[in-house]
């Protein structure tokens, strides 16, 4: 009986995510199948699921365009460089605000968390002329040095998962001996592995494709990352579709590989910590 | 309410330390001049002319009804978006956090609005929003409904576009909220089960209030993504038809980003920071009530 | 003791990543230009595959043609790979608040008056007075584009229009004469009416569309110019979008919409009204010269016919016409060199080089334009269209953009979607659109 209703259970949730699962996945297959038809025919109507022949002209167009791999290289050093200063500074101030008593903690928190609040328009120029000022335009430093120095929203998520953390863990270590910086590092990052795992992917693929910032600061084409290469298939009166929609394919599908790696190194952290409560 | 020790203080202070500098640095000084600049009429050269609450008048007075709109807008939009967005993410997630066949895959799938081109979301949209030989007015008809302009009419914009951001962001909070869910001991479960306790009551009783801190940051960050709403949104409508679909953030950035008039954007930035910040504090304040911290 | 050692180990961290991207800053910190060094002129442009290597080819002839004369200057191309005109100009307003504006750009006609206004480029009469050989160009043209009571802030890179496009194979099955391509006796809107009215039809997968004209200012402004009133604005720069003759012009917009012979610019959503003409869905379109390209490479599928714009019965037709400009950054420390520079790019030679490209719409370069009009046009045109083409020229009307006219535009648009719906007539959408013309008006003026 009991396994009949598990059963049931079961496959109404699978039906229930397929259907999901299936929404969700639409647009990227029109974005896949956009990218295999020729330029001339991406609009055609009324849009077709398939439309054969399927062409992989606008791959080859991507793949041979000048710079590829310098871009995919540049991207990858932005992304990889931020997603570790990120993880490192937000955890740290995250375990501050959750288990550590100090003073007017609640005010700088709010602070922090405030700064969420201000929209980036109004910043652009401000900023820009602060790093023109101290000659970090047209290099990296303006793309990572500012989400990994204040970043509202990961200290945000990585403390609301520190405090479900119970305090006896941190008593216990004390105990053994563990500083705060010990404790830090032995006992709150292997405990915030699921969390760490969410916001280094978010935050790898923010930068990975942080579209409008490389264009604002870097003029050096040698410099250009792989969104800002990505967009001169469009231009002033028409846009070619299929290229751009390769382009976009080709961004992302190292995006896949790492989330699926993530995954993975997600349902193993959990097994390795063990469980908390 | 213990003495706060010597070292708990430095200690608190050095790890938060790196923040607070780059705060300084990288929001508050230039936040400085942006809120100077809204006082001004700034050419981009020399230095800015004082004009003192002219731009508070062209905001409020001038575009007083399109400014008006958009906050009303953006209130309607809260309404629909952050409930829907918080049920569907929490749901998928539940349902993923089980042994299931396929469970990789439907992951990776509830994941990939995240990452697919923002324009292959929007021609998509469009597609299903057409009026003639759009996907849902197909479907309507096979009910006896027809004929809904979901973009074409004031009065129907505004669900298109709340269905397409829930669409977006349930699959952003669906890996949060398994991030949450694996961090519940199973044991918890396994005790109640042995006490007879019905999947409902697992439910209430041990799911929610474990997760609690993580559905207030979703409920938090959705109100200011709310705010924030502008992409996909504006690539769908902009803004029309009719302003119905025009928000704060859009504002802000035809103002800031394609006008170049600072001083209004920094007008109408003070704003969204009051109304965020206020919506927040509320948010924060009231969440000792349910928010479950363990201790 | 291990409790510093981790907080060090947590600054080596901070430093190495600050260091590592100091590193790259070095390596590429330009040389300082000494006596022998040649003065560069940063020139931005927009960065779209289709068209850069036209610019580079023209920017190169340039080049050499400063080398020949002798001159110690060199003109760099900055790419901005921006989505569109607003991000390019984002980029240059960041830098110009920094106080590193690149010296000379190329710019949208759109953002003209709002750089104009705010003085964010240089007046440039002098030099167009005095050093630029006036009889080589068509200065019609640099007079509507970037010309300000009587000042120039801008030099043309080329030309676009409207012209009406018709698909041949629709008029030949709806057993109908093709549309005029005489500017001088254009096919008049009461004959388009009937026109699209006999090219409408339902066919597979939904209705074949008569006609399509975009029902923006600019447009409706160009049709009241043809009918003998005028284009949004009156000669004291009244807004006149009230008048009968422009209401004339909403009506006739409206009928066509009405009666679904017209789609609505809201249901091309899906589908643009271009891409309904080019999948043979659409009889005729009026719309920009830059598909001139687009439809010679078609011609397999589509056979596209070229006429002059709607105009009234007997007399000449408009057409707007579209022209980017070079421009020079104010604040730039190297006005005489890089006025040089101008004068190379626009050059016979520079215009040659991007003609030889297919870039850049009709040249203004007089000897240029002459020779490649025919060679943009190729074959796959008929004779009697390529001259309607080519006569265009001698009809453009400019778009009287000034320093409110985008904004109040966005606002029309917006505001359009009552009028789309029927819940106000043309007649009163008209007055609408007066009454935003107005209060920006009164706004700018105060």
């Amino acid at each position: 009986m009991k396994n009949k209703s598990e059963k049931a259970k079961r496959i109404l949730s699978s039906a229930i995510l397929m259907f999901a699962s299936l929404g969700m996945l639409f647009p990227f297959f029109w974005m896949v199948k956009t990218a295999l038809m020729p330029n001339k025919a991406t609009l055609t109507y009324p849009p077709k699921l398939i439309e054969w022949p399927i062409v992989f002209d606008n791959f080859i167009k991507v793949f041979t365009s000048t710079g590829l791999s310098r871009a995919v290289l540049n991207s990858l050093f932005i992304a990889v460089v931020s997603t570790a200063g990120v993880l490192f500074f937000t955890s740290l101030a995250a375990y501050a605000f959750a288990k550590i008593r100090f003073r007017r903690s609640g005010f700088y928190f709010g602070m922090i968390f405030a700064t969420m609040l201000i929209p980036s328009q109004i910043l652009l120029i401000p900023m820009y002329v602060l790093f023109a000022k101290i000659g970090w335009v047209d290099t990296y430093l303006p793309l990572i040095v500012p989400q990994v120095m204040i970043n509202g929203y990961g200290v945000f998520l990585i403390r609301q998962f520190m405090v479900g953390i119970p305090d006896s863990y941190i008593e216990a270590a004390k105990l053994d001996g563990l500083g705060h910086f010990g404790i830090y590092w032995r006992i709150m990052l292997p405990l915030s592995k699921p969390p760490l795992i969410t916001l280094g992917v978010f935050t790898f693929i923010g930068n990975w494709n942080n579209f409008f910032g490389a264009l604002i600061y870097l003029d050096s084409e040698e410099k250009f990352t792989l969104p800002l290469l990505m967009n001169i298939f469009r231009s002033q009166y028409t846009v070619e579709w299929g290229t751009l929609m390769a382009g976009a394919t080709i961004t992302v599908l190292p995006l896949i590989v790492i989330y699926l790696f993530a995954q993975k190194s997600f349902i193993e952290g959990i097994a390795m910590t063990g469980v908390k409560g | 309410m213990k003495k706060i020790s010597r070292t708990e203080n430095l200690y608190g202070k050095l790890f938060i330390a790196p923040q607070l500098i780059g705060m300084a640095l990288f929001v508050i000084l230039p936040l400085c001049f942006a809120l100077y600049l809204s006082f001004c009429d700034w050419n981009l050269f020399g230095s800015p002319k004082w004009v003192g609450f002219e731009n508070f008048r062209l905001v409020f007075g001038f575009d007083g009804d399109v400014f008006f709109k958009s906050i009303k807008n953006t209130v309607v939009f809260m309404a629909g978006i952050v409930p829907l967005t918080m049920v569907f993410s929490l749901s998928l997630a539940i349902l993923a956090n089980r042994e299931l066949r396929f469970l990789n895959f439907y992951k990776s799938a509830l994941f990939m609005p995240m990452i697919t081109s923002s324009v292959a979301i929007a021609m998509v949209w469009y597609w299903l929003f057409a009026p003639n030989l759009g996907l849902i007015n197909y479907m309507l008809e096979l009910c006896g409904i027809t004929g809904i302009g979901w973009l074409t009419d004031p009065k129907w914009s505004k669900l298109a576009v709340i269905l397409m951001t829930v669409w977006q962001k349930t699959g952003y909070y669906f890996i949060i909220f398994l991030a949450g869910l694996k961090g519940i001991s199973r044991t918890y479960y396994e005790a109640a089960q042995l006490d007879g306790a019905s999947s409902w009551q697992q439910f209430t009783h041990i799911t929610l209030p474990q997760i609690s801190p993580v559905t207030f940051f979703v409920f938090v960050m959705l109100v200011i993504d709310v705010f924030n709403m502008f992409g996909e949104a504006y690539v769908l409508t902009r803004g029309g038809p009719v302003y119905s679909t025009y928000t704060l953030m859009m504002y802000i950035y035809n103002e800031g980003m394609h006008y170049f008039n600072l001083g209004k954007a920094s007008v109408a930035s003070i704003v969204l920071i009051l109304l965020a910040g206020s919506i927040s504090a509320m948010q924060f304040y009231l969440s000792g009530k349910w928010v479950n911290y363990e201790k | 003791m291990k409790k510093t050692l981790c907080i060090a180990l947590a600054f080596v961290l901070a430093f190495g990543i600050l260091a590592g991207c100091g590193a790259k800053e070095t390596t590429s910190a330009s040389p300082e230009g000494s006596s022998g060094e040649p003065t560069v002129i940063r020139l931005a442009l927009m960065n779209a595959e289709t068209e850069i290597a036209g610019w580079e080819a023209m920017v190169s002839a340039a080049n050499a043609k400063l080398a020949a004369d002798g001159e110690n200057i060199v003109i760099e191309i900055q790419k901005i790979n921006a989505t569109d005109w607003p991000e390019y100009y984002q980029k240059v307003a960041a830098e110009m608040a920094a106080g590193r504006a690149p010296d000379i750009g190329r710019v949208a006609e759109s953002f003209m008056p709002t750089l104009i206004d705010r003085g964010q480029i240089v007046d440039m009469t002098d030099f167009v007075n005095n050093e630029l050989d006036q009889s080589q160009y068509y200065m019609k043209t640099f007079e509507n584009a970037g010309y300000v009571d009587g000042r120039y802030y801008g030099l043309p890179s080329g030309l676009y229009n409207y012209v009406l496009y018709y698909n041949k194979d629709l008029f030949d099955a709806a057993g109908i004469a093709y549309p005029s391509s005489d500017w001088n006796n254009p096919t008049s809107f009461e004959e388009i009416e009937e026109m699209a009215a006999a090219l409408t039809k339902q066919i597979e997968g939904g209705t074949q569309f008569g006609f399509y004209s975009a029902p923006y200012m600019a447009e409706v402004g160009m049709y009241s110019k043809s009918k003998g009133g005028f284009s949004v604005f009156d000669d004291n720069g009244n807004p006149i979008m009230n008048s009968a003759v422009t209401k004339d012009v909403y009506n006739w917009y409206d009928r066509m919409l009405t009666s679904g012979t017209m789609p609505t610019p809201t249901s091309t959503d899906i589908m643009d009204a271009m891409t309904m003409f080019t999948n043979n869905r659409l009889g005729m379109i009026v719309d920009g010269t830059w598909y001139l390209g687009m439809f010679g490479a078609m011609t397999d599928t589509l056979n596209v016919g070229i006429a002059a714009v709607p105009g009234a019965k007997g007399a000449p037709s408009y057409t707007s016409q579209f022209v980017d400009s070079f421009v020079m950054f104010t604040g730039t420390k190297q006005e005489a060199a890089a006025y040089k520079a101008l004068a190379a790019i626009i050059s016979k030679e520079g215009f040659e080089a991007l003609a030889a490209t297919g870039v850049g719409g009709i040249p203004v370069q007089r000897e240029v334009s002459a020779a490649v009009t025919d060679t943009l046009l190729g074959d796959k045109f008929s004779e009697d269209g390529k001259a309607c083409a080519k006569n265009s020229l001698d009809y453009t009307l400019k778009v009287p953009y000034n320093a409110f006219y985008q904004q109040a535009d966005e606002k029309v648009n917006n505001m359009m979607g009552e009028w789309m719906l029927g819940q106000i007539s043309a007649d009163e959408f008209a007055e609408k659109v007066q009454d935003i013309l107005l209060a920006y008006k009164a706004e700018a003026e105060k």
